[in-house]
This record gives C-alpha cells, structure tokens and sequence, in this order.
C-alpha cells in the first residue's frame, strides 16, 4: 500500500516536469457517465476533475469519482475514487488519457435475500451483507473534445481496472467501462 | 456538432438497452446468499421447486469451479423441468463473496458450510425429498456429510458424480492414467518433449500433495478432464457471452479459476466406511475420466452399504471427467430414472 502510494506521489511529482508553458486550457472539469461493470451491469459516475497545469496539449488533472452499479443477483457497489493522471491532447481535438488512483469500495450482495448462520447455529434473516474493500485504480481512456465559447465539451470512453486487495484475501482485479461526456471550463 | 450528440445520443441508449435487457435463464428461479464465517455463499434454487423433490449439487474444485456451472448444463436443464436443482457455490470458489479467514481452508469448513446450506433449504421449502448431488471434489464433502450422524435421514438418496473418496488412490491412479497416456503419445509423436517431462516430473517427484499442480496439469494436457473437446461444445452449447456479460457471473468467477487452492487434502479418504452409506445411491463416472479415474467408481459402488437393489453404476462411455457436460441428456435420463424409482 505503501509502495503504491509512493509511485502514485512519483507520478504526480514526476508529470509536473512535463509541465510546459503552452496555451491556457481549462481548470475544472466534471463529467457524468454510464458506468458498467464487465461493460453490461449498469450504474452511473458522477466526478470532478482539478487541472495542475497551464497546458492545453498535455494535461495534468487530480480526479475525485463517486459512482455505483448494480450487477444483478451479485453486488450493488458504491464507489469512491481518487486519481492523479495526465491527458494529451491532440489538436485534431482527440485525446488519451491514464491515470492511477486509489479507492473504496462499499459492496452491497444483491439477491432475493440474505441470511447469516449465528452462533447456536441457527439461521435468520439479515437486512444487508456487503463488505468494503480499498482498491487500486488503473484507467485509460480516449475521447474528443468540442469547443465552445465558454467551455470544453468532451465525449470520452474509459475502462477502469480496479485491483481488490482484500477480497477472499487473494488479489482480485474488476472492470468497468465508462461513457459519458466531460464538461470542461476556466 | 449536432450529428455527433445524436450519435453519442445513441451510443447511450444501446448502452442502457442492453445493460437493462435481463436473459430469462438468470432470473429464473429464487436467489438467496447465506453468511457463514465471513464467507458469502450464493444460493440458487432453480426449477420444478413445487414438485417437492430437490437435488441438492455439491460442486467440484476446491476453488476451481462453481455451482452455477451445473446449471449451464443441458442435463441439469432438464432435470429442472421435474425437480428443484440447489446450485451453491463453496467459499473462495466461484462467484462466493465475503472474506473468508484462513482457517477456513480446510474439508471440515467446507463440509461445515455445506450442512448450513443444507439446513437453509430444509428450513426455506421443508422439500418433501432430497437428493444429495457431489461432483468430483464435492464428492469428498458429500462423502463427509453422508458419514455425520443421522444426516443420511435427511435424504431420499445419493448421487456421486466422478468424486472423490480415496485421495491416496485417486493420486496413484491419476499418475497411472496419465503416465500411460504419456507413453501413447510419446510413441504417437505428439508433444514428445511435454511428455518426457511429465515421465521426468513423476521420476523425481515420488512424494506429493493434493496442493501440488503438475498431476492436474498433466492429467488436463492428456485429455483427463474432456474426453472430446468438439462434443462438449456440440453438446454443452454455452452462450459464454451471455455468461460473461448478462449473468451473476463476474471476474471473481475468472480469478477463482487461477488463485489455486489452499486446501491440502493429503491422504484424505473414507473408503474403509464406505459400507456406512447405506441410502440409495447412484454412481455416474466418464470411461475416460483422468482425474479421477473410472476404478474409483468401482470402488465406491462395491462399497457402499445399500442393498444390492438399491445402488446404481452407471459408467458414460464418451465421457472423462464432467459426463453431466459430455452425455448432459444421458446424464438426466440416469438421474431421473434413479429418481422415479425412489416413488
């Protein structure tokens, strides 16, 4: 944990080198999106996004995420993520992305019921089962950006790989894959 | 601008139409997950459950694999249309959640697990009969369960599915198989050096545990687990996108599959107590079945304890070691048969 902690502080520190003196972009971006775990089971994301540099052709950002999906007789998951990533932008107006980050993760069991065994053996009923997990984030993703007058306006598609440390205490990867679109402004 | 909203307009939608479209197999039935020792266990029970009559599956593994495989089956599809099937899935195996402790790694825990589930479905539906089901390593729980106390009165039979009740000989008789194998295809010229070094690990590996991977990874090579790779998807017919994308499936199902296990059943066995299994009972076994190779089926059968007229061996011919996937509707028609003639 550590470790991943120092290599993300890398990047971070490591990206500001490649900060350049170029066009101002935008500060701030939000973005709404379609999340789907394994692509099908569907749930949405809603993030925030601070850019840490002044250069419109390569993006420095620190990304806050909250999300959920439902994966039908498996999980509810509710979802918060932080990342720190980079972006390039290319003047066709595409551009590509990476970021790392870490997460929690709040897993709800989905199905008609949910029992647990107690003690003496018996076995009753019970409200809610779910566990929370704190896992790495890795993403890529492309996109498009639309200028306006007054913002930024950008189509993107990024699958997400989540790397579940605690879970049946064997390292467990999980994906999901947003689309949605990134509302960019000074 | 506006040609590029439609078409991200549609996008969204075929997103949101096919994640919401629901395949009526995976919602059929009554889903429930029960909490033992931090392990979540997934429960489905699928079928004619009005019929009264429940097979109770105990699945293979240990970890590598689930019990909603069975239910992939065409032959457990047809059992379903006359009886409830119970399909579960054991902890670290699967698509089970939660975060199971260490000490949980053994066949007592597992065997534990089992008669909590168990105990849900008599409580749940009080079934008029059941049936217990075990598939290859679940045929080590089911062994375990069927020698408790008094569990053998909660049952109207037993059905061993190429399972296990001998680990020393199921071992010596997997090496035996595989080596044989090994020598045929060596002379045959396939994969002449593979197999030399299966000859050469068995040479100097005497000693070995259940933990240990080559045997199995041998034994698979060799054809020990599917008798014909082209019949099994003929006969199988798995919509695997439909697993992957619309089912209760999901990447712990993948990483279960790799993760190995952490059970080390050295020398398990109860073939000196066979004779205590006294229910009815039907024995199914793949002829060609390298994992647990077809002796064993014979072994269990002469052992049991149930009248002569009372047991059943049934032996698939165009089988190894999952005949519910190579022969599915010769695999139904054998367990409805044994059944009926419970009524």
């Amino acid at each position: 944990m550590k470790k991943s902690f120092v290599v993300l502080l890398f990047l971070l520190l490591g990206s500001s080198a490649a900060f350049s003196q170029g066009d101002p972009g935008p500060r701030h971006g939000v973005h709404v999106a379609y999340l789907g775990e394994t692509l099908t089971h569907p749930g949405l994301s809603i993030g925030y996004e601070k850019h840490l540099n002044e250069d419109s052709k390569f993006q420095v950002f620190i990304r806050a995420n909250i999300g959920f999906y439902h994966h039908y007789r498996n999980n509810n998951t509710y979802m918060f993520t932080l990342e720190t990533g980079f972006r390039r932008n290319f003047s066709s107006g595409l551009f590509l992305e990476q970021s790392l980050g870490v997460g929690y993760f709040y897993r709800q069991i989905h199905g008609d019921g949910q029992f647990t065994v107690n003690e003496n053996g018996s076995i009753v009923e019970k409200g809610s089962l779910g566990n929370s997990f704190l896992p790495f984030v890795a993403n890529v993703g492309l996109g498009y950006h639309f200028q306006t007058k007054k913002a930024q306006i950008s189509p993107f598609l990024r699958p997400n790989f989540y790397w579940k440390m605690p879970f049946n205490e064997t390292p467990n990867m999980q994906m999901t894959v947003m689309a949605g679109i990134l509302y960019s402004f000074k | 601008m506006k040609k590029t909203y439609q078409i991200l307009a549609a996008i969204c939608l075929c997103f949101i139409l096919f994640s919401c479209e629901k395949s009526d197999f995976w919602t059929e039935g009554e889903y429930y997950h029960l909490e033992h020792k931090k392990a979540i266990l997934p429960i489905w029970v699928k079928g004619n459950i009005d019929s009264g009559v429940f097979i109770f599956t105990i699945h293979g593994g240990p970890t590598a694999a689930s019990g909603h495989e069975f239910a992939l089956s065409p032959g457990f599809q047809e059992l379903e249309k006359d009886y409830a099937l119970v399909y579960w899935d054991q902890r670290e195996s699967g698509i089970a959640q939660g975060k199971p402790q260490d000490e949980g790694h053994s066949l007592e825990q597992y065997t534990e697990d089992a008669r909590y589930v168990f105990q849900f479905i008599q409580e749940k539906y009080r079934p008029s009969d059941i049936f217990l089901m075990g598939h290859s390593w679940g045929g080590a729980i089911g062994h375990s369960l069927l020698l408790e106390e008094g569990f053998q009165d909660e049952l109207s039979g037993w059905i061993l599915v190429d399972g296990m009740s001998n680990d020393p000989k199921e071992m010596a008789e997997m090496k035996r198989w595989t080596l044989e194998k090994a020598d045929s295809l060596i002379s045959r010229g396939e994969r002449v050096e593979f197999w030399k070094d299966c000859i050469n690990w068995y040479e100097s590996n005497p000693q070995y545990s259940s933990m240990s991977k080559p045997p199995y990874q041998f034994a698979l090579a060799a054809g020990g687990d599917l008798y014909d790779d082209q019949r099994y998807l003929d006969s199988a017919k798995i919509d695997f996108i439909q697993v992957a994308l619309k089912s209760p499936f999901s990447t712990d199902y993948l990483f279960s599959q790799v993760k190995g296990t952490k059970i080390d059943y050295t020398g398990w066995g109860v073939s000196d107590r066979l004779q205590e299994i006294t229910l009815p009972a039907l024995v199914i076994w793949g002829r060609h079945d390298g994992i647990i190779p077809v002796t064993l089926a014979y072994d269990c059968f002469n052992g049991y304890g149930s009248p002569a007229g009372d047991k059943y061996l049934e032996i698939f011919d165009y089988s190894a070691h999952s005949p519910h996937f190579e022969e599915p509707l010769n695999f139904a028609a054998k367990v409805s048969a044994f059944i009926k003639q419970r009524f």
